[in-house]
């Protein structure tokens, strides 16, 4: 029987592709053969399902179009996975002078700082007019990059933690996508006793709307909603998926929707390019 | 501001780099803000200078500075004041939503201009710019300037104290007893 073959793996569509991809775990099949078009979001979900099962061994099957298998690669995706996996043919040679994706991996609390450097300095570099827009990327890195070792990873076993952000400039936006497989936003909240027992549903909307966190001091928190307000404020989209919900802030709706189950917390967030190019607030 | 009146002391924290967003960096600059705290004489003011700080984020802004904040409100190091001077308002607003967050409020001294982070009523709002303004003030005098009662306004400059937008000097009535004068430590510069 055929596996799925997607032809796009954007964070509209990626779902199906994950409980595919999920289904072969610890040794993912992932049909890349037929894949034409692929945001940020995707690549961060095929590189913590590569990452993850780097032990067991993803493996891929190349986009047949050799123009996608190129630009592909050149995302840097493999790059980041270092060992065990295959592909059913050799890798094309990056193309010269990048894709538009950057992808930062998160190994440690204490090595963010350095990560989101760099990453200013190439948003500034890229877009000198939109400092504004440019500081908004930079404070939802910051914000989403050390939720990870603090959140992600609190009361987790049997599994590494992996965490990624990939930053994509794609024509008319910038798509910014932080991942891992923690422990996810309910698994979070319910170490405070306060929320012990809520549901994926009831944790998106408590972290998201009203900005809750698994803290009392009522500093924590917030950080979540605070991005979704800059979102909302900016005519860019917003998607968070945990466990098996997900919310999607677009327009000035939101909603909460149920998604196949995935560990762990991925957020999406689409800025429009004008905002960097014109410097516009 | 009276001039002289307080012990002034200024941190910088433009050391620590151009982009500040970690709580655990926050939290080790907290402490250092602390301990410049608890050096200023009393009655004493720190001035968090900002300049050089591209992105404050969240995180970093509620360690760094609600925190300690947050510990002078509760009545902690008597008499120390604390405020940010920032070049550019944008860098500020994360700080302003977690005071407001913490329902604290600081004063931000801005550009030919100063306003308040977090969460300040309207009424305290129109006490802390009269008194700003003026530079300092008895209860008896805004009362008089607000329009409403002597009482009312003496609540009020207790209120701004407690949440270290002013000082409250107690002095002698002419005449006679114990009246407090609420002194502004930062300059009118509206």
């Amino acid at each position: 029987m055929l596996g799925y073959r997607p032809r796009t793996l954007t964070v509209h569509t990626v779902d199906r592709a994950l409980q595919e991809w999920l289904r072969g775990f610890p040794k993912p099949l992932v049909d890349l053969s037929n894949l034409q078009r692929f945001d940020a979001y995707a690549i961060a979900l095929l590189l913590l399902i590569g990452k993850w099962a780097c032990d067991g061994g993803a493996r891929f099957l190349l986009p047949e179009r050799g123009d996608v298998a190129r630009a592909l690669v050149s995302t840097g995706l493999f790059g980041f996975l270092s060992r065990g996996y295959w592909t059913d043919r050799p890798l094309p040679e990056p193309a010269e002078g990048g894709t538009g994706f950057v992808i930062l991996e998160v190994k440690g609390e204490e090595g963010i700082g350095a990560l989101v450097d760099s990453l200013a300095q190439r948003l500034s570099a890229r877009f000198p007019f939109g400092e504004w827009a440019n500081r908004i990327i930079v404070k939802g890195v910051f914000e989403l990059l050390q939720n990870i070792p603090q959140h992600a990873g609190v009361g987790l076993h049997g599994r590494p933690l992996f965490g990624f952000a990939v930053l994509e400039e794609a024509e008319d936006h910038l798509h910014l996508a932080v991942v891992d497989q923690g422990v996810g936003l309910a698994g979070s909240l319910g170490l405070n006793p306060r929320y012990r027992g809520v549901t994926t549903a009831e944790a998106l909307e408590m972290v998201l709307v009203e900005g809750a966190s698994r803290f009392d001091d009522p500093g924590r928190g917030g950080a979540l909603r605070a991005i979704r307000e800059t979102v909302r404020a900016n005519a860019g989209e917003m998607y968070v998926r945990t466990g098996n919900g997900a919310f999607l802030q677009e327009d000035v709706e939101w909603s909460v929707g149920e998604v196949p189950e995935f560990p762990g917390v991925q957020v999406s967030i689409r800025l429009p390019r004008y905002l960097f190019e014109r410097g516009e607030n | 501001m009276r001039k002289g009146f307080f012990n002034e002391a200024t941190f910088s924290l433009a050391g620590y780099g151009a982009r500040l967003g970690l709580r655990r960096e926050g939290i080790t600059v907290a402490e250092e803000i602390w301990r410049a705290l608890a050096r200023v004489k009393r009655p004493g003011v720190l001035r968090v200078e900002l300049g050089g700080i591209e992105v404050l984020s969240g995180s970093f802004a509620d360690a760094a500075l609600a925190g300690p904040l947050s510990r002078l409100v509760e009545g902690a190091l008597p008499e120390r004041y604390m405020y940010v001077a920032a070049p550019d308002p944008e860098v500020v607003e994360d700080l302003g939503t977690k005071l407001e967050q913490r329902n604290l409020a600081m004063i931000a001294l801005l550009p030919g201009t100063w306003d308040t982070l977090g969460y300040l009523s309207p009424s305290l709002r129109e006490a802390l710019s009269l008194v700003v303004d003026r530079g300092e003030t008895t209860s008896a005098e805004l009362a008089e300037a607000l329009g409403i009662s002597p009482k009312a306004a003496a609540v009020r400059l207790k209120e701004l104290a407690k949440g270290k937008l002013i000082h409250l000097a107690s002095e002698p009535r002419p005449v006679g007893g114990i009246q407090r004068r609420a002194i502004s430590f930062i300059l009118p510069s509206r």
